[in-house]
C-alpha cells in the first residue's frame, strides 16, 4: 500500500509536469466518456429506471402494452406485433371489479390513459385560463404509490365518489413553476373549465405519477368521478364500451403473479359476459378469446421508452465507438510516452522493479487520466444531456416538461466511474505491456543505443483499429442523415409549403357550447381570412402530422356484418368547408367538403384513396354510404368525394396509407350507443386550423394571435407554426439521432485524424537520421514524402478494408432506422471512405513535409 | 583489505550474440573469481567484452553457457523475476550515464530501489536514504532533482542510490566515462573510501589510471581473460 502511494504520488507529478499531453488526453477522454454518459442518463432515465414512489418492486400492472388513450367496444386486437385479444386498458366498471374482488392486490389503483387538456385559472380572476395537463385518477392512486402530500394532502377514496366536493392535487413541478410555490394555491378555488375545484394538496418533488411520456405530464390530478363533470355529454366514466383506463396495483407479500394473472382473467370474463347483449356480433365471436397479463409495474406506464430505447440504444452504441477510438488515441499517445521513456523503464528494471509493478505504475498512469477525464466527462455528459434533450423534445421550444433531468444521478455518476476505470484499464494495457518489455541491459547501454520498433507497430495497428470505427461512424451518419432527408421532403400527400398550422385548446374550454362551435369556427375563419396574403383558412379536429388520430371501425351499406378477422378500422376527422385546397391535397373524385354540408342536408363524408381501395376495390365510391358499427349505422354517410392518402399520423411512415374519411364540422349524427356519441360530439371540438399564406406575410403569427384574440380574447393558442416547422418537429428523434450520429462521426473522424498524425509524426520523429542517409544517398524530397504517405496510407487502406464490411454490417443492423435507403449502399460508404482518406491524406501530409524538408547534414550529426 | 571468502564464482561462461545468422562470442570461457571485500577493475579495448561481462555479473543479462554462482549460489538460470528480486537485494548499480530519474528528487531517487524491495516500511526507507546520501556527502541536496546538479554529483546520488540498498557488491561501469577528470578523480575516491569501509566493488573501466585504484585488474581482450602482458601484446599485434 505504502509503495502504491510512491507510484501514485510519481504519476501525478508526471502529469503535472506534461501539461500538453495531459491536457490533450485529459480532452479527448472527456469527450469520449461525456458523450457515452451523456446517452446513459437518458438511457437510465428511460429505460431502466423505476418510478420515483416506494417499493416499485411491488407494483404491477394488469396488461402489457402502453396503449393510449380510449379503445371502443369488448375486445381489443393491438398492433400486427402485439398479441391478439390481450387487454391492457379497462373500463371504469371493469376496474371497481377487478378492485373488489381481487385479493391479491393490497390497492389496485386507475389512471386515465391519455390526459384531459384543461384550461385553469383562479376563481375571481379574469386571466386567459393555463393551459394545463390533466390525470384523472381513483382515489387510492396516491395511497398504491405510496406518496405523501408536500404540501396539504392528497387523494382519498372519499374524493372519489359521486357527489362529492369537486378537489384536485396539484404537482409539484406545476406549483413550482406555474404558481411560484405560493402556500396559499393549497384551499384554493380554482376555476377547471369553467367548474370549481378546491386544489386539496401538491405531490412530492419528483412524483410523476405512473407515466412516463414525453407529452402531457400531469400538472393536476383529479377524481374519476369527476370526468362527468369536465368531459359533460362526452363522458367515459359510465361507458362500459370505452376502455380509457391503466391498472397498476400493489400485491400483498407472497402473491403469485401467475395465481393473480389466472383470477384476474377469470375476471375478465365474467365482466364480459355480463355485457354479452351490448356486443357487436364480431365482439360476441371472440369474447371467450379475451385475456390480459400482468406485468411488471416498478417502471410504470412508459411509452418514453417505447418510443425512444432503440434509439437511445443506438446512440448509446455510437457513442461507445466513439469512446473506443478516443481509447485509441490515448494509447497511441501512451506508447509514444512509454518509448520515449523506455531508458527510464529499463533503468527501473535495473534496479529491482518487476514487470508487474511497472505494469502497474503504467496502469496507475492511464487510470488517473482516465479518471481525471471522467471527471471533465460528467460535465461534458450534463451540457450533452441537455442538448439531446433540446433535439429530441424540444423542450425549451415548447415549453413542455419531461421527467427527464439531464443532471447526473449517483448511477450516472456510477457509470461515469466504471467507465472511466474501464477505459483507462483499455487505453493502458498495451502501453503498459510495452513498457514491461523494457530490458535491463539497456539500462547499460545508455540511451542513444537503438530501441526496439514494437511499440510502433503497436501504434500502426491502433491505428488500423479506429480506422474501420471511423467508417462505421461516419456511414452510419450519412445514412441515417439521407433517411431524415427523405422522411422530411417525402411526399404526405398534401403540400406544407406556405401553410401554417395553428393549434388551440378546446373552444369548450372558454365556455362555448356544443351548438356554438360550428359557427364559432366559421367565425375564426371569416377573421383569419381577413389578414393579407391568406388565401386559405380551414379547421379540423385535428390536421395532418399534428399527433393526433382518431379510430373507428365502420360498416359498409350493402355488404354484410364484417367477420372477427376483417380489418374495419379507419382513421377519421372533422373538417370544415375548404379544406381540401387549404391544406393542398387533390380531389381524385367526386366534390370536396362544402357550405352546403349542413345540419339541413344529408350527412356527407369525403374518403381517401385507401378507404376506397380497401372498401370499394374497383367500384366507384361516390354515392356509397357507410358509418360506425354496428351495421344499423352503416347508411349514416353519404361518400361524395375521394381524395388522395394524406399521411395523417406522425409514425407508421414505412407503412401502406391508411384508410380515412372526413366529415363536415356542421353536420351531427346523433347514435343510440353512446360510446359513438361521445366521439361525435367530442370530434366537433376542433383543434387545428390550417391557413395557407404563401409569401411569408408579415407579424404573420402576431396578426394570427389578434384575430382569434378578437373573436375571444379567452381562446388559448398553443402555438402557430409554419408547416414546414411541424414536420421538422414531426421527426425530432431521428432528427436527434441523425445530428448525434454526425456529431459522433466527426468526433470520430477528426480523433482517428489525430491518431494517424500522431504515429506518422513519431516515425518520421523516430526515422530522421534515417531519412538523412537516405537523402545523403540521393533520394529527393518527393521520395521522402511519398515513402512517408505510403506508410500512413497502408494503415487507412488495412483500416478501411476492414471497415468497409463493417459499415456493410452496421447497415443491416440499423435498416430499421432507415427510410427509403438501402442498408448497403455504394456511394455512401464511397463518401465515408473519400471523406476518412480526405482526413488521413491531412493528417498524414503534415509530418510527411516535415520529413521532406529534413537536413540531412543535421539529421546525421544528431545521430 | 583482506578476503572474507568468495562471493562470484564464475566457470567458463560464454555469450553469444545471434543476429540474422551472424553468431558473434562477445565472452568466451571466462573464468573470474571476485571475494568479499574486494576491489576488482575490469578493463580492456573497446568490444572486448568487459560491459557484456558486467551486465551478466549484474543479472542484467544471461549468459550463454558456463556457471555463475552468486553467494555460492547458481544464477546463470534463473527467471526473470528472480533476477530482479536478487539485483534488488544484492547488487548496486552505478552506471556510465548516472541513469537518474529526471522527475525524481535526489531523495526519491536513491528511495527508488528500496520500493521495489518488498515489505520495507517508509519510515526505513527514509533513514537508509539518508544514511546513503550522508556518505556520498549529499544530503543537502535532497530536495533537488538531477537537473539542478552537476555531473560530479550525479554520479554521487548514484553511488548513494547503489549504496542505499546494501548490497553485496557495487557494479560499476564506467563510473567516469561521462565526468570531467576533476569529478572523475573524485568519484574514483569515493568508491575507494567505500572499499575501505567493507564494500565489494566490480568496476569496468577503460582508463588505466582509474584502473590502478582498484585492488586487482582483470585484463579481456576478445572475450577472454588475458594477463597485462597478454593483453598489451596483444593489443600491439592488432594495431600493427
Amino acid at each position: 500500500m505504502n509503495n502504491m502511494w510512491v507510484d501514485i504520488r510519481y504519476t501525478l507529478r508526471q502529469l503535472h509536469k506534461s501539461p500538453g499531453f495531459t491536457l490533450t488526453a485529459v480532452l479527448t477522454l472527456a469527450l469520449g466518456i461525456g458523450a457515452t454518459t451523456a446517452i446513459f442518463t437518458l438511457v437510465q432515465q428511460v429505460m431502466l429506471q423505476s418510478l420515483p414512489v416506494s417499493r416499485p418492486d411491488q407494483l404491477w400492472r394488469i396488461g402489457d402494452q402502453a396503449r393510449c388513450c380510449n379503445w371502443g367496444g369488448y375486445s381489443q386486437d393491438g398492433d400486427d406485433n402485439e398479441e391478439p385479444n390481450d387487454w391492457s386498458l379497462f373500463s371504469w366498471e371493469a376496474y371497481k371489479l377487478f378492485r373488489a374482488n381481487t385479493p391479491g392486490f393490497q390497492d389496485l389503483a386507475a389512471l386515465q390513459a391519455g390526459n384531459a387538456t384543461l384550461g385553469v385559472r383562479r376563481a375571481g380572476s379574469s386571466a386567459t385560463p393555463e393551459t394545463d395537463n390533466g390525470q384523472y385518477v381513483s382515489g387510492n392512486f396516491f395511497q398504491t404509490l405510496g406518496a405523501s402530500a408536500w404540501r396539504g394532502r392528497l387523494l382519498i377514496d372519499a374524493d372519489d365518489q359521486e357527489g362529492a366536493p369537486p378537489v384536485a392535487v396539484m404537482s409539484f413541478h406545476t406549483w413550482e413553476e406555474k404558481y411560484g410555490s405560493d402556500p396559499s394555491v393549497v384551499g384554493s378555488t380554482f376555476q377547471i373549465n369553467g367548474y370549481s375545484f378546491t386544489i386539496i394538496g401538491v405531490a412530492p418533488p419528483g412524483f410523476v405519477g405512473a407515466k412516463m411520456t414525453s407529452w402531457g405530464m400531469p400538472d393536476i390530478w383529479m377524481p374519476l368521478t369527476a370526468e362527468p363533470t369536465i368531459d359533460g355529454a362526452t363522458s367515459r366514466l359510465k361507458n362500459t364500451r370505452v376502455d380509457w383506463l391503466d391498472l397498476i396495483g400493489r400485491v400483498r407479500p407472497g402473491t403469485n403473479p401467475k395465481t393473480l394473472q389466472a383470477q384476474l382473467q377469470s375476471e375478465l370474463h365474467g365482466w364480459l359476459a355480463s355485457h354479452l347483449a351490448d356486443m357487436s356480433p364480431q365482439e360476441k365471436a371472440v369474447w371467450q378469446k379475451q385475456t390480459l397479463r400482468v406485468s411488471p409495474g416498478g417502471a410504470g406506464f412508459s411509452r418514453l421508452r417505447e418510443n425512444y430505447g432503440e434509439g437511445l440504444l443506438l446512440l448509446m452504441v455510437t457513442a461507445g465507438c466513439v469512446l473506443l477510438v478516443a481509447c485509441a488515441n490515448i494509447a497511441n499517445l501512451l506508447l509514444a510516452r512509454g518509448l520515449r521513456n523506455r531508458q527510464q523503464a529499463a533503468v527501473r528494471v535495473a534496479l529491482g522493479a518487476s514487470r508487474g509493478r511497472l505494469v502497474r505504475s503504467a496502469l496507475l498512469e492511464s487510470v488517473a487520466l482516465s479518471l481525471i477525464g471522467g471527471a471533465a466527462g460528467v460535465v461534458v455528459a450534463w451540457a450533452g444531456a441537455r442538448l439531446i434533450l433540446y433535439l429530441a423534445f424540444h423542450m425549451m421550444a415548447r415549453g413542455t416538461w419531461i421527467p427527464v433531468q439531464a443532471s447526473p444521478s449517483t448511477a450516472v455518476l456510477l457509470f461515469a466511474l466504471g467507465v472511466s476505470v474501464l477505459t483507462g484499464v483499455l487505453f493502458g494495457i498495451a502501453p503498459a505491456w510495452m513498457t514491461s518489455q523494457a530490458e535491463p541491459v539497456e539500462a547499460l547501454r545508455g540511451a542513444n543505443r537503438t530501441v526496439g520498433s514494437g511499440g510502433h507497430w503497436a501504434q500502426k495497428a491502433l491505428v488500423i483499429v479506429q480506422v474501420p470505427v471511423s467508417l462505421v461512424l461516419l456511414s452510419a451518419a450519412a445514412m441515417l442523415g439521407g433517411s431524415l432527408r427523405n422522411l422530411e421532403h417525402q411526399n404526405f400527400g398534401f403540400s406544407p409549403e406556405g401553410r401554417y398550422l395553428v393549434s388551440i385548446n378546446s373552444a369548450l374550454l372558454s365556455n362555448h357550447k356544443q351548438e356554438q362551435l360550428a359557427p364559432f369556427f366559421h367565425e375564426i375563419e371569416e377573421r383569419l381570412s381577413a389578414i393579407p396574403g391568406v388565401r386559405g383558412v380551414s379547421s379540423a379536429t385535428y390536421a395532418p402530422l399534428s399527433g393526433d388520430q382518431w379510430g373507428n371501425n365502420i360498416r359498409v351499406q350493402g355488404k354484410p356484418e364484417p367477420g372477427p378477422k376483417d380489418d374495419i378500422l379507419t382513421d377519421w376527422t372533422r373538417i370544415t368547408p375548404g379544406f381540401f385546397d387549404t391544406v393542398g391535397a387533390r380531389m381524385l373524385a367526386g366534390r370536396a367538403i362544402s357550405e352546403d354540408d349542413n345540419e339541413n342536408t344529408r350527412r356527407v363524408a369525403v374518403i381517401n384513396e385507401a378507404f376506397a381501395k380497401r372498401f370499394f376495390g374497383s367500384q366507384n365510391p361516390i354515392g356509397q354510404h357507410f358509418g360506425p358499427g354496428p351495421i344499423k349505422n352503416a347508411g349514416t354517410y353519404e361518400i361524395v368525394g375521394v381524395v388522395q392518402n394524406i399521411h395523417y399520423v406522425s409514425w407508421g411512415f414505412k407503412m401502406p396509407a391508411r384508410a380515412m374519411f372526413y366529415i363536415p364540422e356542421a353536420q351531427t349524427v346523433h347514435f343510440d350507443q353512446p360510446d359513438i356519441e361521445s366521439y361525435e360530439l367530442g370530434s366537433q371540438n376542433l383543434y387545428n386550423i390550417v391557413i395557407w399564406a404563401p409569401g411569408h406575410p408579415q407579424n404573420f403569427t402576431l396578426q394570427v394571435k389578434r384575430a382569434l384574440a378578437d373573436v375571444d380574447p379567452n381562446l388559448v393558442i398553443y402555438n402557430v407554426l409554419p408547416y414546414s416547422n411541424v414536420i421538422q418537429g414531426t421527426f425530432d428523434q431521428q432528427n436527434m439521432i441523425a445530428s448525434l450520429t454526425w456529431l459522433f462521426g466527426a468526433v470520430g473522424l477528426v480523433l482517428a485524424a489525430i491518431g494517424l498524425y500522431g504515429v506518422t509524426a513519431y516515425g518520421v520523429e523516430q526515422r530522421t537520421s534515417e531519412i538523412g542517409i537516405r537523402m545523403a544517398l540521393g533520394a529527393d524530397r518527393g521520395s521522402v514524402l511519398s515513402m512517408v504517405l505510403r506508410s500512413a496510407f497502408l494503415q487507412v487502406a488495412i483500416g478501411l478494408a476492414l471497415g468497409i464490411p463493417a459499415a456493410m454490417g452496421t447497415g443491416y443492423l440499423i435498416a430499421n432506422q432507415l427510410y427509403s435507403i438501402k442498408p448497403y449502399d455504394p456511394r455512401i460508404l464511397g463518401l465515408a471512405a473519400v471523406l476518412l482518406a480526405l482526413a488521413a491524406l491531412i493528417a498524414a501530409l503534415i509530418p510527411a513535409q516535415r520529413a521532406a524538408s529534413v537536413n540531412p547534414t543535421e539529421a546525421l550529426r544528431s545521430q | 583489505m583482506g578476503s572474507n571468502g568468495t562471493l562470484i564464482e564464475i566457470e567458463d561462461l560464454t555469450k553469444v550474440f545471434y543476429t540474422d545468422e551472424v553468431e558473434t562470442h562477445a565472452l568466451s570461457g571466462i573464468h573470474l573469481t571476485i571475494d568479499r571485500g574486494e576491489y576488482v577493475a575490469m578493463s580492456g579495448p573497446s568490444g572486448c567484452g568487459k560491459s557484456t561481462l558486467l551486465s551478466i555479473l549484474g543479472l542484467l543479462d544471461t549468459p550463454t553457457g558456463g556457471r555463475y554462482l552468486l553467494n555460492n549460489k547458481p544464477v546463470e538460470n534463473l527467471s526473470f523475476g528472480d533476477r530482479s528480486r536478487i539485483r534488488n537485494q544484492e547488487i548496486g548499480f552505478i552506471f556510465q550515464s548516472f541513469n537518474l530519474i529526471g522527475d525524481l528528487t535526489v531523495e526519491e531517487n536513491v528511495e527508488l530501489p528500496l520500493t521495489y524491495r518488498a515489505g520495507m516500511p517508509s519510515a526505513e526507507r527514509k533513514r537508509r536514504v539518508k544514511e546513503a546520501l550522508e556518505r556520498v556527502n549529499m544530503a543537502h541536496r535532497m530536495r533537488h532533482y538531477p537537473a539542478q546538479l552537476s555531473g560530479g554529483q550525479q554520479q554521487r546520488v548514484a553511488v548513494a542510490r547503489a549504496l542505499a540498498g546494501s548490497p553485496s557488491i557495487l557494479l560499476a561501469d564506467e563510473p567516469t566515462g561521462n565526468l570531467d577528470s576533476k569529478n572523475g578523480e573524485a568519484v574514483m575516491h569515493l568508491l575507494a573510501d567505500l572499499h575501505r569501509e567493507g564494500s565489494t566493488i566490480c568496476m569496468v573501466t577503460h582508463d588505466p589510471r582509474f584502473a590502478r585504484h582498484a585492488q586487482r585488474e582483470v585484463h579481456l581482450f576478445d572475450g577472454k581473460v588475458v594477463s597485462e602482458q597478454e593483453q598489451k601484446k596483444l593489443e600491439e599485434e592488432a594495431e600493427a
